[in-house]
């Protein structure tokens, strides 16, 4: 009997296809500076709401 | 994660004191509806999480955890009402107590509370989905994509996946539609450049030619380019213009006459054949009172679908997924086609004069200004009143309804007061009065108008880009997001699927052993559909029948749990699942429960004391892993068995002269395992059209196979030579002979006086050697290991009888001669 506990990328769907989706952002066009704040608000903070990722995406999009 | 050693129910739900011991195995506990099962389940979620799922959701208004999980003497004393729940983390090797009482359920006491078992229990009670009901299980297999979808998530813990897709989207959208306002006031600056600098092209050797045309005059040097940092006035000193007033007569009159040639429009407009030809068509529209009625419906779906901006309905607040409400919105406007197409073709036929008006609106605007700048200054409340006019006018073609609205400023299109033509005379006349300004004086008033003008169209420019930069990257992120979802989630239920099929297909070998199924993940939704029979691929519920469908969705249920948990899949609570499973599935299910979830403990309710002899026989549970409720009362709550077998049932019965209630159980008991023998051994039952097979069809067939079986084991022991062997089976069959005298089996099937429809007449003297005979005759068709008890079932090897042996391997009879 394995005694071993969930490995957290295996049960922890949400946080995979998050750093997934950071990697794929990567690839893009969208600025680096707005990717690492996406990753921030998202990965480290855990924050959905519109307001926080608004503010994600708006940062550096003044031209 | 954990195992359940054992559970100790006070005063909870239905139960007064109740203590279960599972020692950490599979356990089944049994009772007819109303008798207490379910009691323990809620207790087993209360004490692990602190909540009652069955006490939560649609149908449970009014009901809560703190006032109906007490036992309802006790509902005004919580503190009387806890649960002790003992388990054991397998991969601490540490057991722990969880005491959790209903007065303060989100402190229970928890020993030992080590950081390592804390964290444990934690994330167990981040799964509450390890009891599964029938209710739920039937949400997995016939719910629409989206209810499904919601199911599954909240199992798989996806939610957060979910919040992020619609949150993204919400903006994508937010800012895509922030982009066409915007070009257009760009648009419109544009052109206001254009009208300042006097020309019509938007090239930039035209822009510098107007330019430097009226910087030669003030003897500016000539600008050669046109950056995003020119300025048309670079060398021109601020000069405060002494000026009577601070009008540049020349663009005044310019302006005045284009007002003055588009009120000629305006009213040409007004008298158009083509407008009275739109005025047909809407009047005709107006007086058809279906059509009005589907404008008016299509007018608040078309609204309603640009107000869906995320999850919720923003009319009733319902949480539909935003996917869902604008697709159920589109179908809905699909059913206005006709009308929505006619008004889409108004709407653009009356484009031309809604443009007109917009840029009388600007002009007028522009004039009155003039008015009120000029000294002394114009009363221009002509112009106000027009205004407003040409506002409403504006609004009511914007609007389209109430349709009489529209036709009411239909109808007086093109219609320009005197009052206003006079007006603008008059401020035309003021301004030509205005001395003449000096050549340089008009092309610095050019320079500063047009600058002017330039700034606007930059700034505006600027923002537009910014809003279509804003809008690509958040639709980029967006779609991005999506695309990542979609592939993850794909692969993670292809996964699921192919492990969903082999359990189906193990349970249900003998009918759809191709069985292969779909689950198909997109935005918001979850599609399933079930192959039938070769036929295609249909919802489980187009053809299926119920019975199918508790399967599949407890196949389902164990997939998604496996996926999720991997090998920390230890524990589930099956909540009377499968109850229109017919017997032979039923086996199937408990097999697939044995072989496939080895290492899970699984705690199971069911109603059918068939299905819990099931259960034993097939080896899920031993003999000490169930518990019978025969009935419940308020006062005791559950009552179980004595004994927790037949046989102490039936003399219970016997105790209280209750023969014919004993016999029945006795029958009862012998025609449902002697199916179960014939099975496992293979024996020649006579055919019957209907399938009942009574004891008298079983019986026989069932003590014959095994005597000729243990015949079989004999001579392959003498086969191989050995001898120990063959003596010890020469024992067994004897004993059998012997037990099959006893119970007098040839008399109760042969003699029609003494048929087993009689043992109810037998006095209890009679009776209990009867039982006590066939008792000891299904002894020998079953391992006496404790933790086995299993019947002997057959072997094959190569299409050969290969052995007679027992779940636990005990009992294992070679069957095979040298």
């Amino acid at each position: 009997m394995s005694t071993t506990e969930p490995n957290p990328e295996t049960s922890d769907i949400p946080r995979k296809i998050f750093t997934h989706f950071i990697e794929e952002l990567k690839t893009s066009e969208i600025p680096l500076s707005i990717i690492e704040q996406l990753e921030k608000t998202i990965l480290t903070e855990g924050n959905f709401t519109e307001q926080a990722l608004r503010a994600a995406l708006t940062i550096n999009t003044e031209v | 994660m954990i195992l359940i050693r054992k559970i100790e129910i006070f005063e909870f739900r239905g139960i007064r004191h109740l203590e279960i011991d599972f020692k950490k195995k599979n356990f089944a506990i049994c009772g007819k509806n109303g008798t207490g099962k379910s009691g323990i389940v809620d207790a087993v979620e209360f004490g692990l999480i602190g909540d009652i799922s069955r006490l939560a959701g649609s149908g449970t208004g009014g009901i809560s955890l703190k006032e109906h999980a007490p036992h309802v003497d006790f509902r005004n004393d919580p503190s009387q009402s806890k649960v002790i729940v003992t388990v054991y983390i397998p991969s601490l090797s540490k057991e722990v107590t969880i005491e959790r009482c209903v007065a303060d359920i989100h402190n229970p006491t928890i020993k030992p509370g080590t950081p390592d078992i804390l964290a444990i229990l934690n994330e167990v009670s981040m799964h509450p989905e390890f009891t599964l009901s029938r209710r739920e299980l039937i949400k997995y297999v016939i719910s629409a994509p989206s209810d499904r979808a919601k199911q599954v998530q909240v199992l798989l813990r996806l939610e957060k996946i979910e919040t992020l897709r619609a949150a993204l989207q919400k903006i994508a959208n937010a800012d895509k539609n922030a982009v066409p306002p915007l070009k257009k006031q760009k648009d419109e600056a544009k052109q206001e450049l254009l009208t300042a600098l006097g020309i019509t092209e938007f090239k930039t050797e035209k822009i510098l030619q107007a330019v430097n045309d009226w910087r030669v005059k003030l003897g500016l040097p000539e600008l050669t380019e046109l950056t995003p940092s020119t300025s048309f006035r670079t060398g021109l000193t601020e000069q405060i213009a002494k000026k009577p007033v601070n009008i540049s007569k020349p663009h005044a009159l310019t302006e005045i006459e284009s007002l003055k040639a588009l009120l000629i429009t305006y009213a040409t407009f007004g008298k158009s054949q083509d407008l009275k030809d739109i005025h047909t068509k809407i009047t005709a529209l107006n007086s058809d009172k279906t059509a009005l009625t589907n404008l008016t419906r299509e007018e608040f779906f078309q609204s309603a679908l640009a107000l869906v901006d995320d999850d919720c309905c923003p009319v009733c607040d319902t949480d539909l997924g935003i996917d869902e409400l604008q697709s159920i919105l589109k179908k809905k406007l699909e059913s206005f086609e006709t009308v929505s197409a006619k008004r889409t073709s108004l709407v653009k036929d009356m484009e031309v004069y809604a443009d007109t008006l917009s840029k009388l609106l600007a002009e007028v605007r522009v004039i009155k200004e003039y008015g009120s700048s000029l000294k002394p200054a114009i009363e221009t409340k002509q112009l106000d009143e027009f205004i407003t006019v040409i506002q409403t006018k504006m609004n009511q073609i914007k609007a389209f309804l109430p349709i009489d609205e529209l036709l009411d400023g239909l109808n007086s299109y093109g219609e320009v007061p005197k009052a206003v033509d006079e007006l603008i005379q008059t401020i035309e006349v003021a301004i030509q009065a205005i001395p003449e300004p000096s050549q340089q004086d008009a092309a610095r008033d050019s320079l500063f108008i047009a600058e002017g003008k330039l700034e606007s169209l930059r700034k505006i420019s600027s923002t537009h880009k910014q809003a279509d930069e804003r809008s690509k990257i958040s639709l980029t992120t967006s779609a991005t997001y999506g695309k990542v979802v979609t592939s993850t989630l794909e692969d993670l239920y292809k996964d699921v699927e192919a492990n969903f099929t082999e359990l189906y297909r193990f349970i249900n070998e003998d009918d759809e052993s191709e069985f292969t199924a779909q689950l198909t993940p997109s935005a918001g939704k979850l599609g399933f559909q079930v192959d039938f029979y070769g036929r295609g691929y249909f919802p489980p519920g187009a053809y299926h029948s119920e019975g199918h469908q508790d399967g599949m969705g407890l196949c389902l249920y164990l997939a998604l749990m496996k996926h999720l948990l991997g090998d920390n899949f230890k524990f589930a609570v099956l909540d009377d699942v499968l109850m229109s499973v017919d017997t032979g599935h039923r086996r199937e299910v408990c097999k697939m429960l044995k072989e496939k979830f080895p290492d899970t403990q699984f705690i199971l309710t069911t109603h059918d004391e068939v299905w819990l002899k099931h259960m034993k026989t097939a080896g899920l549970i031993q003999s000490a892993g169930a518990m019978q409720f025969r009935k419940w009362d308020i006062d005791h709550g559950p009552n179980q068995w004595n004994d927790k077998d037949v046989w102490g049932e039936i003399t219970q019965h016997l105790k209280k002269n209750d023969v014919r209630a004993a016999a029945a159980l006795l029958r009862h008991y012998l025609e449902y395992l002697c199916a179960d023998i014939c099975d496992k051994l293979k024996a020649r039952v006579e055919f019957k059209g209907d399938a009942n097979y009574t004891l008298g069809d079983l019986l026989s067939p069932a003590t014959s196979q095994l005597t000729k079986l243990l015949d079989e084991g004999i001579k392959a022991a003498n086969s191989w030579g050995k001898s120990e062997v063959e003596a010890k089976l020469q024992i067994q069959q004897t004993a059998l002979k012997n037990k099959i005298a006893t119970s007098n089996l040839e008399q109760w099937q042969s003699n029609s006086a003494i048929h087993y429809n009689e043992w109810a007449n037998l006095e209890e003297k009679d009776f209990a050697p009867v039982a006590e005979a066939f008792k000891n005759l299904t002894e020998a068709f079953t391992c006496l290991e404790e933790n086995c008890n299993s019947l002997f079932y057959l072997t094959y090897d190569k299409g050969q009888k290969d052995t007679l042996r027992c779940s636990c391997g005990t009992v294992n009879i070679n069957l095979k001669k040298k």
